[in-house]
């Protein structure tokens, strides 16, 4: 069993300088074991910020992160310890590989954290396989393979320190559909055999309609809605209040609606509007 | 972090200072840099140290902003008085010690000397923006264009170094912090180990660097820029009376402090 909370969680930048903005303010949230949450928010509303506390890359100005109970930031060697707990995938991952391999630039992490030598190939192995990247490429170099096989490759570079929270921060920004369907499925498929903890980042509220199941939505560096999607999205006029969207499907359905077809509120995937529409027509 | 550094960083801000015209700021300096090796007695000194204190005023720079500009100097600064203080002959300050009064006199003046120095190079970058003061400098050198020197390109280089570091050292932060998460340990360890510690940071930085080259010269290209043969600018530098008032106060400023050093103040 693993929880990651937070307690009245602020932070700023710069402090004592005219740059000087508070990031987030006073956030306390609890993410449970097993949990599929989204982050949702417009660009600068602290969610980059947010993640980065809960592995300890930042530290909080205010408040404490806490898990399993302890204080991550207690001393140094804890600071150390949660990232071996807690894995964090940044934006745009691929520009951080560097190693010849790409074996080794997976090995890196789990090496990094104690792992000893002999359980590497396994490891390098399993995380290649979540993330569907086949044994040919072991041996290339990372940098010379395509934008979404270097995303997968620095995403199973952390899966393979076995995360049993794994936090990825925009995870399919800039890739084709199909790509970034990829990468969701093979995230899904980690927790399901796992049983981790996912928090993703993400401003694509189709994505967060099909994948997630509790939404939490930053505005300001505060938090503004958390629930499950069915509550988030009914709140679309809100929602659109700090340019974010409700999902395709939604729009869709409110369309339908507003034409006289009685498509129920709570539908916002492609699935349950498709069920819905038949069940109207009776087909 | 190292987004501490302030390195070539600006303060926007409306003041006076920051309304001045860049190539007079440049002037200024050079005359601020010249009077501190002009100065020799106590009384100049004073009077730099209340000029440079008077220009943060008006500047509305902060004693902290400077000070932490001046941290990564400190090192050469204390070195610098600890080796006048017992370098220096002359009557010692007790019978036997080697520090001697003329030591404390000249190693005081020497941190005074550096410390303005740094202070007032920072003030400069605070209060102009890298491209007006690259602005400034081509103007200012474009004199030497007649004798075949590529100013415009050098003046270019420099803008493009300046105007890079802030997003260099916010990618050098953000592909450490990534290493950090995947367990790297930037801080312990001894020389060797903390070198080759170094290298998931440099070979990214190293790629996206030259990723970004690439991208410029290209986005350049392909808003037709072929040098600086006829190029006009957006916005033309003009003096204002005030340039004027502070140029020639600057002359007069300079006049003085030669004729203070003459007469051994």
């Amino acid at each position: 069993m693993s929880t990651l909370s937070t307690e009245n969680l602020s932070h700023s930048y710069s402090i004592g300088t005219p740059f000087e903005q508070q990031a987030i303010r006073r956030i306390s949230l609890n993410i449970g074991q097993g949990e599929f949450v989204f982050l949702m928010g417009h660009t600068g509303s602290g969610k980059s910020t947010f993640v980065q506390h809960l592995n300890a890359l930042l530290q909080p100005t205010e408040g404490r992160v806490l898990f399993n109970g302890e204080d991550i930031n207690r001393d140094k060697s804890a600071r150390r310890n949660v990232k071996k707990h807690v894995g964090l995938v940044f934006q745009y991952p691929e520009y951080q590989l560097f190693e010849e391999t790409v074996a080794g630039d997976i090995a890196f992490g789990p090496k990094n954290i104690g792992v000893p030598a002999s359980e590497l190939p396994d490891r390098i192995r399993e995380a290649a396989e979540f993330t569907g990247i086949s044994e040919e490429l072991f041996s290339r170099s990372p940098l010379e393979l395509s934008g979404g096989q270097k995303r997968r490759i620095a995403i199973a570079g952390v899966i393979a320190m076995h995360p049993e929270i794994l936090i990825l921060d925009e995870p399919t920004a800039g890739l084709d559909p199909a790509g970034g369907r990829k990468i969701m499925e093979n995230v899904c498929r980690y927790q399901e055999k796992t049983g981790a903890s996912i928090v993703v980042v993400s401003h694509s509220m189709d994505e967060a309609a099909i994948y997630g199941r509790r939404l939490i939505v930053f505005n300001q560096g505060e938090v503004y809605m958390d629930g499950s999607p069915e509550e988030v999205f009914s709140r679309s006029d809100e929602l659109s209040s700090f340019g974010l969207d409700v999902p395709q499907a939604a729009k869709l359905a409110e369309a339908l609606r507003n034409r006289g077809l009685s498509v129920p509120k709570s539908v916002y995937t492609y699935e349950q509007l498709l069920r819905a529409v038949r069940e109207v027509l009776g087909c | 972090m190292l987004k501490d550094i302030t390195l070539g960083q600006f303060f926007p801000g409306d003041t006076p200072v920051h309304r001045l015209d860049p190539r007079t700021k440049l002037i200024s300096v050079l005359i601020y840099i010249i009077a501190l090796f002009v100065a020799k007695g106590w009384l100049s000194y004073l009077i730099l140290v209340f000029l440079t204190l008077w220009i943060m005023a008006v500047s509305k720079i902060s004693p902290r902003c400077i000070f932490k500009g001046l941290k990564p100097m400190l090192f050469i600064i204390v070195l610098t008085g600890l080796l006048n203080i017992f370098y220096t002959q002359g009557t010692p300050v007790r019978e036997g010690w080697i520090i001697t009064w003329e030591g404390i006199d000249h190693a005081v003046k020497m941190i005074l000397r550096i410390t303005l120095l740094i202070a007032g190079t920072f003030l400069l970058t605070y209060t102009t923006s890298p491209m007006a003061l690259t602005d400034g400098l081509e103007r200012l050198l474009s004199p030497l264009k007649k004798l075949h020197l590529p100013v415009h390109e050098i003046t270019l280089m420099m803008s493009m170094a300046l105007r890079f570091i802030p997003t260099l050292i916010e990618e050098t932060d953000k592909i450490m912090s990534a290493q950090k998460a995947r367990g790297a340990d930037f801080e312990s360890g001894n020389l060797i180990q903390r070198a080759k510690a170094l290298l998931p940071i440099l070979v990214p930085l190293f790629v996206s660097a030259f990723r970004r080259a690439d991208e410029l010269a290209l986005a350049m290209e392909s808003r037709c820029y072929h040098g600086g043969e006829g190029r006009t600018r957006l916005e033309q530098l003009c003096f204002m009376h005030s340039d004027i008032l502070v140029l020639i106060s600057g002359a007069v400023f300079l006049l003085g402090m030669i004729l203070l050093r003459k007469a051994g103040l």
